[in-house]
């Protein structure tokens, strides 16, 4: 769509796209006033709206706070679709399949850590490979990353990274049922085959991180945060394994789109029914490389606990490491969710947004059963980060889904342009902060300035009742690629 | 397409900005934009050969030690221009190696047979400093323009 898209205010934090034209239902956009401002800037908007037009969507097409303009999806979009008449979209899950976050915690506080923090970040630099084209220190052969495939984060456990109880605070448990090996192309094996392990560039990063505000003590106790505890934070996908399987499986969509007769607004919207042969398909090789990213944060954990091992000299037993949890924010899963009173099962798509369920779901973690799922919010790397948990609103509104982050507000030349990265380094480094990265540019697009204000895009879920504030975090040390 | 306020339009010319540029590097908020003009559909696939590269990073003492064959079979020149961008950034990144010569040998709406030339990275002199994660469908274009030929395209980085 590319005409004016109107939109209506509900309320504080919620707007919407009257269904009209070919659109099958309304948009739901979660913003506040100040961020509909900038979402207004890009074609967001229209993409919520084109992606209302899909056949057998559920509910409403909608979007987080942190929304930007993506390929086919906007980057904040979360859509549900019926098993039996609903489509499954590669645009809906992105290029970056389960990119996510995984949060650890330890009982170490920041004054333990501060006069380590160079060393602790100088090793975690040299030991996790990062950078564009890096090659990682594992080096797998096609029949091994068939293994990771299926294994996930269980395979890397298998391999010696983490502990089982890991897996039990892992979103899917670590590792997504339904994947095939034989449904991913050679070249994504290709890609994939030296990148385990690694961090990638852009906007990930490994940070060390501390407890600076508690908002909700006992969820905070349920997850093992504190305040002035230290904490590790690790955002990265599937790398080049999944870019991949993502662009094959856009390729072969639009190959096989004409044989379903589904109308496309925008052709980064191709889909097939969820039951169709492809359908099924992407579900499988999407599954490998969702799995793929579970096994590389999984490896990096077991990794960054290492290096602070041999940073402080600290048995794994004083340390206190353990993962409090990991999400995927670029996923497409099929779950059961009450609509108008009756449960039924759907596809969501969640790109760029995260699943935040209740207290009381089955599918949290039995230790936190009564608190209700963490959800990981990293900001940008100088200001704050938050840890949320799932809320009741999000099962009634946004098929359990929030925001993911704290999305883009200035390209990656403007930042260049406008900002002084000199300027910037000398900030944090005033205020403590480490920070080491692959190269200059990588700052310079990365700096604070170029990102949202998270707290807002928090505010606005908070106010949504979509999860709630458990504790921030403000970072000590941050690795780039 | 409507971009938003925050547009930077960098031009890249044949020599010093008397002629037309060869491509438009149009950034927006995340990623990457080109716009790519060729007088002729072979040039125009040549110029964005050169432009994937010089988005990737900046080579200095570029050496044409290794020499590939490209062959593309696609469904029209839209997929063709996808995939053949592709499959040079698939090289790039699985055979670490960086291409400044593409020389289009045979091309029609169905078909593409190129010749690269380049070499493995040095990290001495080549700056690699950019991943593309994909080349996107989105607003891929691949049309007749006043002066020849015109594409446009997004690489997701």
């Amino acid at each position: 769509m590319e005409t004016r898209i109107e939109l209506k205010r509900l309320n504080d934090y919620l707007w919407e796209i009257p269904q009209s034209g070919a659109m099958r239902t309304s948009g739901r956009i979660y913003a506040s006033a100040e961020l509909m401002q900038q979402i207004r800037q890009d074609q967001s908007l229209a993409q919520v709206a084109n992606v209302a037009c899909l056949p057998g969507i559920v509910g409403f097409s909608m979007a987080m706070p942190d929304m930007h303009w993506g390929y086919g999806f906007a980057i904040g979009g979360v859509a549900a679709f019926d098993r039996d008449e609903g489509i499954i979209s590669p645009g809906g899950v992105g290029y970056d399949i389960n990119c996510g976050v995984r949060l650890m915690r330890t009982a170490l506080v920041r004054e333990e850590v501060e006069p380590h923090l160079s060393d602790l970040v100088g090793a975690i630099f040299s030991t996790v490979p990062s950078g564009v084209g890096s090659s990682g220190r594992l080096k797998l052969k096609p029949k091994e990353l068939e293994r990771v495939v299926t294994g996930g984060a269980r395979w890397a456990l298998q391999q010696g990274h983490g502990e089982a109880a890991d897996l039990e605070h892992i979103e899917e448990g670590g590792c997504m049922r339904g994947a095939d090996p034989g449904q991913i192309g050679s070249k994504a094996y290709e890609r994939g085959r030296d990148q385990l392990g690694t961090l990638g560039s852009g906007n990930h990063f490994i940070e060390i991180g501390c407890v600076d505000e508690v908002y909700d003590e006992e969820a905070a106790q349920t997850f093992g945060l504190f305040l002035g505890g230290v904490t590790i934070t690790i955002h990265t996908g599937s790398r080049g394994f999944g870019h991949q399987v993502a662009e094959d499986s856009l390729r072969r969509f639009a190959k096989a789109a004409p044989q379903y007769g589904i109308e496309l607004p925008d052709r980064q919207l191709c889909c097939a029914p969820i039951r169709s042969k492809d359908g099924q398909a992407y579900l499988a090789a999407m599954a490998g490389a969702v799995n793929f990213a579970f096994a590389n944060r999984q490896v990096i954990g077991e990794w960054v606990h290492r290096a602070f091992q041999q940073v402080l000299r600290t048995p794994p037993h004083k340390l206190g490491l353990r993962v409090v949890y990991e999400v995927a924010h670029n996923i497409a899963k099929m779950e059961r969710h009450s609509v108008e009173g009756r449960l039924r099962e759907v596809c969501v798509h969640r790109k760029g947004a995260t699943r935040a369920f209740p207290a009381g779901h089955e599918d949290v973690p039995a230790d936190y059963r009564q608190v209700g799922q963490p959800v990981l919010i990293p900001g940008d790397m100088g200001r704050y980060s938050f840890v949320l948990a799932g809320a009741p609103g999000a099962m009634e509104q946004t098929f359990g889904s929030t925001c993911h982050g704290a999305g883009r507000r200035l390209s990656r030349k403007q930042a260049m342009k406008q900002v002084d990265v000199g300027r910037v380094i000398d900030d944090m480094t005033r205020r403590g902060i480490v920070l080491m990265a692959k190269g200059r540019r990588t700052i310079a697009e990365e700096v604070p300035e170029a990102y949202k204000d998270v707290s807002l895009v928090v505010d606005t879920v908070v106010r949504a009742g979509l999860s709630r504030k458990v504790v921030r975090l403000r970072p000590l040390g941050v690795v780039k690629g | 397409m409507r971009i938003g306020s925050s547009l930077f339009i960098r031009l890249c010319y044949n020599n010093l900005g008397m002629e037309k540029p060869k491509y438009e590097i149009v950034e927006h908020t995340a990623d990457v934009a080109l716009r790519i003009y060729g007088r002729t559909l072979e040039d125009l696939f040549g110029v964005a050969g050169e432009a994937l590269f010089e988005i990737i990073g900046a080579c200095r003492q570029r050496n044409r030690t290794i020499r590939r064959t490209i062959e593309i079979e696609a469904d029209g020149l839209e997929d063709l221009f996808h995939d053949w961008l592709s499959e040079l950034n698939y090289l790039h990144q699985t055979r670490r190696e960086v291409y400044f010569d593409f020389h289009v040998l045979r091309l029609n709406d169905r078909t593409l047979e190129a010749a690269v030339s380049g070499e493995p990275i040095d990290p001495e002199r080549h700056k690699i400093d950019r991943e593309i994660k994909a080349v996107t469908y989105h607003r891929l274009s691949v049309e007749r323009a006043a002066e020849g030929w015109q594409a446009f395209v997004i690489f997701d980085i």
